[in-house]
């Protein structure tokens, strides 16, 4: 077999662009769904039984469909309801939405797990409702499940592979436009998963360097 | 409301249920503006009950808790009593003081910054103030060299030694402490003993629930005994130690002699 090399390298603007937006993607659709997955704690945590179960079935919604169906709802579907969204707005309300409710779990293991003494003291020291949750609560609970979050990240960044489906030139879009015009399948695929693989080894790297942080700054006793 | 000079801390016909199980039975106590007292009985007693509901961080069944002749929980109107919103609490509590058995420091702060957290984003005093007033109160407990350490790095007895500075650092006109050494390794138990004696000399309205009867009898101006949800005795240090005037306290002592 002959391997293309030449034909990769000519092509290597066409990846660096694909791999690009993936990155970007992924990244902002992880910030924007930690803070929505954040400000959704407020209901799933409070006391009240109708907004905690609102906010569970919405969670629950998120989390039990598959990734590229909902691609498929809100690209090809919401036009029917007179709701027509570009590709790129269709990306990033599917990673950010199925994700959203992936990270409003994750912290609320978080949160869950957070020794109770850690609220008794910030109460009796005059914390209360949004102050306690954001200068007591949410630091300690991003600390704790940084590593998951990482975890999350990854998911996010192969399942964005599916918005190649929509045409949205990401990593997996690129490849599969290098493989067909130049007829590279082998070259041109195998290079896109080692990006992949580069992408997720700089996750796990920065997961590791955020453990060490951890370590340090995690609640020992209780 | 008794004549006289206004208690720091009042409890009036105090109860607290766990369920069907009453931890507190009409508890009936006046603590004096500048009194170091020490609640001490037996493991289960209630004491920690009993300090967790002067700042409602436990809500007493029935009965009444006065900070300085004002409510704490509730509002009385003419048309009747109503509870007070979270934040009204939360005010309230920034008035008493509190150190734990098990520190509760905050763990992603630094030394200094879990002493100014309070002060800063509660009180919403002057941060450069605050910083001042924080370095002073860690050279006070012999720590002002951690001020930029995690707590993850400190031993128990530094930790509570923080701790207490950063109940201080909220000026408190009462400063509870729920056993405060009870965590602590026995050689670490000293150098906390001797940071709340001086508190004590200060002036400061101290309660304190502890195990330490050496300390209960040198700090303490007066001893509330504690037993199976009761006030069985209260007394000066000198009396309940050299004198206890119940059968019930005088087994409890026995078993520290």
């Amino acid at each position: 077999m002959n391997v293309r090399l030449d034909v990769l390298w000519h092509q290597l603007p066409q990846f660096a662009i694909g791999l690009g937006n993936t990155v970007w993607l992924c990244t902002v659709s992880t910030v924007l769904s930690l803070l929505l997955g954040a400000l959704l704690m407020v209901p799933l945590m409070s006391r009240n039984k109708a907004m905690r179960g609102a906010a569970q079935a919405l969670i629950d919604a998120g989390r039990c469909i598959p990734f590229l169906l909902l691609t498929y709802l809100v690209y090809f579907a919401l036009p029917s309801l007179g709701v027509t969204v570009d590709k790129w707005s269709a990306a990033l309300i599917t990673l950010v939405g199925y994700n959203t409710a992936y990270m409003a779990e994750i912290l609320r293991a978080g949160w869950v797990h957070l020794p109770v003494g850690q609220t008794d003291a910030a109460h009796a020291f005059g914390y209360t409702g949004w102050k306690l949750f954001r200068r007591i609560i949410l630091p300690q609970v991003l600390i704790a499940v940084g590593p998951v979050i990482g975890n999350q990240l990854i998911q996010l960044i192969k399942d964005s592979a599916f918005l190649s489906i929509i045409t949205v030139p990401e990593l997996t879009f690129a490849a599969n436009y290098v493989q067909s015009y130049y007829f590279v399948p082998f070259e041109s695929f195998l290079f896109a998963t080692l990006l992949y693989w580069a992408l997720c080894g700089v996750v796990e790297w920065l997961v590791r360097r955020g453990e060490a942080y951890a370590s340090i700054v995690r609640p020992l006793h209780d | 409301m008794t004549n006289g000079p206004t208690a720091a801390v009042e409890l009036r016909g105090l109860v607290k249920r766990f369920g069907v199980h009453e931890v507190l039975s009409d508890i009936n106590l006046q603590i004096m503006p500048g009194e170091t007292v020490c609640i001490l009985g037996p493991s289960g007693s209630g004491k920690s009950t009993l300090l967790r509901c002067i700042n409602w961080l436990e809500r007493p069944d029935e009965g009444l808790v006065f900070l300085h002749g004002t409510h704490v929980g509730y509002h009385f109107t003419a048309s009747g009593s109503v509870p007070m919103t979270d934040r009204e609490l939360a005010m309230l509590r920034t008035r008493i003081g509190m150190v734990f058995q098990h520190f509760n420091l905050w763990p992603h702060l630094t030394v200094l910054q879990n002493v100014i957290e309070s002060p800063v984003h509660v009180l919403g005093r002057p941060r450069a103030e605050v910083v001042a007033e924080a370095e002073r109160l860690l050279e006070k407990v012999g720590l002002v060299d951690k001020r930029d350490v995690y707590p993850a790095f400190l031993s128990g007895g530094q930790m509570q030694r923080v701790a207490i500075a950063r109940a201080l650092a909220m000026r408190p006109e009462v400063l509870l402490f729920d056993e405060p050494t009870s965590a602590l390794d026995p050689e670490l138990v000293g150098e906390v003993l001797a940071v709340m004696r001086d508190i004590a000399q200060i002036g400061l309205t101290m309660i304190v629930v502890t195990h330490e009867m050496e300390f209960a009898r040198e700090a303490a101006d007066r001893i509330v005994f504690l037993d199976k949800g009761r006030i069985v005795e209260v007394a000066t240090a000198d009396a309940f130690f050299e004198h206890p005037a119940t059968e019930r306290s005088r087994q409890f002592l026995e078993r520290y002699r």
